[in-house]
């Protein structure tokens, strides 16, 4: 699909300044809105973050998530549009790698340096290259949950419940 | 060591891939080597599979230490420590 060069440079140089520049509940997200990424209310995006470098209007991102340093989400691959959609309350740890054709559900986990390749459900914890569930939140991580009352409420996965969601 | 000890050490090495036996017996729970909260997660699967008993993440945080949770597993299960490995 052919880029117009001057809105690719423009949304290049926006990235740019979003990963450099100060402002993580502000200044970061109005640059990556400005791109065309969707984003709600209360989100934090911290630095270094890179949100689909082509085509960030195949992002969406829900109220109260948190983005961590590093971040890399790709929304599309080739022919293969179908973006990244993040839910509410979401907790995306440093260095972690979301990739096309994701859903991550309200309340899910992301921990660091993982790479999510399928959907993620609600309230759950992903871990490891390529992310696996490994345990179930009792309380959103993000944004006001002490760590030690997040860790203490974590559950097993239960054991009827599928791996993946696709 | 018994039977039920055996089989508790085991679900905390399967856990716990790099915690010695001695360790595990005596350490508090976020002594012993690689534990994080996920990790502690899994032994809670570990244990379901193994002895049937659910405990939830705080009562394991709470217990803290290998002879509290023996004791809180046999409590659940209220087969005493001299049959259990009979029964076993």
């Amino acid at each position: 699909m052919k880029e117009n060069p001057f809105k690719g440079l423009v949304i290049r140089i926006l990235q740019t300044m979003a990963m450099i520049l100060p402002g993580g509940q502000n200044l970061r997200v109005l640059l990556h809105r400005a791109r065309g990424v969707h984003i709600g209310n209360n989100v934090w995006i911290s630095y270094n973050v890179v949100l689909e470098t082509q085509s960030p209007h195949l992002i969406s991102i829900g109220d109260d998530t948190f983005i961590g340093i590093g971040v890399i989400v790709i929304a599309h691959f080739k022919e293969l549009r179908s973006g990244v959609r993040i839910g509410k309350q979401v907790f995306i740890g440093p260095g972690a790698i979301i990739l096309p054709d994701v859903e991550i559900g309200d309340g899910a986990v992301i921990t660091a340096g993982s790479v999510v390749s399928s959907s993620v459900q609600a309230m759950t914890v992903v871990q490891g290259n390529p992310g696996v569930p490994v345990a179930i939140c009792g309380v959103p991580l993000w944004p006001a949950t002490p760590i030690k009352e997040f860790s203490r409420r974590l559950k097993p996965i239960p054991k009827s419940r599928p791996a993946q969601v696709k | 060591m018994n039977d039920y000890d055996d089989r508790l050490i085991r679900c905390f090495v399967s856990a716990f891939p790099g915690a010695t036996c001695d360790e595990i017996r005596t350490a508090h729970f976020d002594a012993i080597s690689g534990w994080d909260s996920l990790r502690g997660v899994t032994l809670l699967a570990v244990l379901d599979e193994e002895f049937g008993v659910q405990i939830d993440m705080s009562e394991l945080m709470d217990l803290e230490t290998f002879d509290s949770l023996k004791l809180h597993l046999m409590g659940q299960r209220q087969i005493p420590e001299s049959i259990a490995s009979i029964v076993d």
